[in-house]
């Protein structure tokens, strides 16, 4: 992912980003694409990826377009 | 800090057909763990499939065909840090199962039995009801 709408955190875990984008899911311009990344060291790693309706709405916004 | 709530709307546009969890073929589930994002993925379909998660609440999603909007599995984040404790009776046989981990040949028959409890606790939350049930 290159260009992500939204960056949040995880609200019980702060080395747990989420970076979502949306309208990059084929067939399916209003689904997001969630990745996970998981920070050790200010190295992020990706620990899964799966398409979403909306992001969670408890997480906390880092950054938005 | 904000939260994504705070400028999203929550409702998902997503129409979802019901589900009868007493057609669920318990042969047909196919379950993982990750351990290091602490989440399960439940599918009812024998193998996983394209899906869409669609947010139940808390950490829980359904996970969706996208195109049928037929329920294809389920999806917990934070399975050990909220769910399972929320749920006392999961986290004692998750605790008791959790030594056995792959790659015992029991591993993979006893999260099987696990999801189906799962699928149940989902079946009993009011808030799924509507959801999971026939019209």
């Amino acid at each position: 992912m290159e260009n992500p709408d939204i960056i949040t955190v995880d609200p019980n875990d702060e080395y747990k980003e989420y970076y979502y984008a949306q309208g990059v899911v084929a067939d399916s311009p209003d689904l997001y694409l969630k990745v996970c990344v998981l920070f050790k060291q200010d190295i992020g790693r990706v620990l899964t990826a799966f398409d979403v309706d909306t992001p969670k709405p408890d997480e906390n916004i880092l950054w938005q377009k | 800090m904000a939260k994504v709530k705070d400028f999203l709307d929550e409702h998902s546009p997503f129409r979802i057909n019901p589900l009868d969890i007493d057609d669920i073929d318990q042969n047909k589930l196919w379950v993982h763990y990750d351990p290091e994002a602490d989440s399960i993925v439940i599918y009812i379909t024998g193998v996983p499939v394209r899906a869409v998660s669609v947010h139940l609440g808390n950490d829980t999603y359904l996970k969706v065909d996208p195109k049928s909007g037929d329920i294809v599995g389920f999806h917990i984040e934070a399975w050990e840090r909220n769910f399972t404790p929320a749920h006392p009776e999961i986290q004692s046989v998750w605790g008791q199962m959790k030594p056995y981990r792959e790659p015992a040949l029991d591993w993979n028959h006893l999260l099987r039995m696990l999801a189906l409890w799962v699928i149940f606790v989902f079946k009993s939350d009011q808030a799924l009801n509507q959801t999971l049930q026939p019209a």
